[in-house]
């Protein structure tokens, strides 16, 4: 069992090595800066409003939708919170 | 292009990408992740994209997203389909020019077409309906806005060939696609 957890370790690193995926923390470092940068808000903050759909304006709905382009940066920090 | 695994088939997918984007940047357009049937995207670390400059030194920024997803594809190997696309040009203040969307599946944003915005960053005072249009728009080639950057926006390339690079993977992208 050992050595194939170790095999499949090896495979993981080198599958990021050559497509350099992104990290769980720079997946959420992008989104929050994105969040922030566009709407002033935190991740949770955005999150909460983007799934009660509070987004009210052209402008605000717009400038969301850009935020909400970066979703599956996060999207196991997210599924993780939907099953609590 | 498929590939014998979905790592390959991701390398596959974005290598194109990668050199078309190589004609404004040398940033690296990185991928999500590689899990099979899952909504995954690829776009740049910054949170304004990669930055540009016009030949007459104005400073632009082009931020890249494609949504994708990593499939089974027939004789055991892998093939990448995109499921949306946001290509926008944001002025020197961060604020929008244009943006060229294709989003079906959007959880909230539900535009079945493909369409183009445009932003405050294009003029002095945007009437305010302009901020809700979505002009509908066939679906584009991230090699079509590229050529749109050299032609009329003026941007100074990273490499000398960048139009005829650019061209080339339309031609291959039009080749190749499935719509």
């Amino acid at each position: 069992m050992t050595g194939t957890a170790t095999r499949e370790q090896t495979e993981t690193d080198q599958i990021q090595e050559v497509t350099g995926v992104f990290t769980e923390s720079e997946a959420r470092q992008l989104f929050e800066s994105t969040a922030q940068r566009y709407l002033h808000m935190s991740t949770d903050q955005f999150l909460r409003m983007w799934d009660a759909k509070k987004f009210d304006s052209p402008e605000q709905q717009h400038l969301a939708s850009r935020v909400a382009s970066l979703l599956p940066l996060i999207r196991h920090i997210r599924a993780g919170k939907k099953s609590l | 292009m498929p590939g014998k695994n979905p790592s390959e088939a991701i390398r596959e997918y974005i290598q194109p990408l990668q050199q078309s984007l190589s004609c404004f940047t040398r940033s690296v357009l990185r991928p999500s992740g590689y899990e099979v049937d899952e909504l995954l995207l690829a776009t740049f670390s910054g949170s304004r994209g990669v930055r540009l400059r016009t030949r007459d030194s104005r400073e632009l920024h082009l931020v890249f997203v494609q949504h994708f997803s990593v499939r089974s594809h027939f004789l055991s190997r892998y093939k990448v389909t995109t499921r949306a696309y946001y290509y926008t040009l944001e002025n020197q203040y961060g604020h929008e020019i244009f943006a060229f969307h294709w989003h079906p599946e959007s959880e909230n944003d539900t535009v079945p077409f493909a369409h183009m915005h445009l932003g405050h960053g294009s003029a002095d005072r945007l009437r305010d309906e302009l901020y809700d249009i979505h002009f509908p728009t066939p679906r584009i080639a991230f090699e079509e806005v590229g050529i749109v950057l050299l032609d009329h926006f003026e941007v100074d390339p990273e490499r000398k060939d960048a139009k005829d690079v650019l061209k080339a993977n339309l031609e291959v992208f039009r080749k190749h696609k499935s719509w």
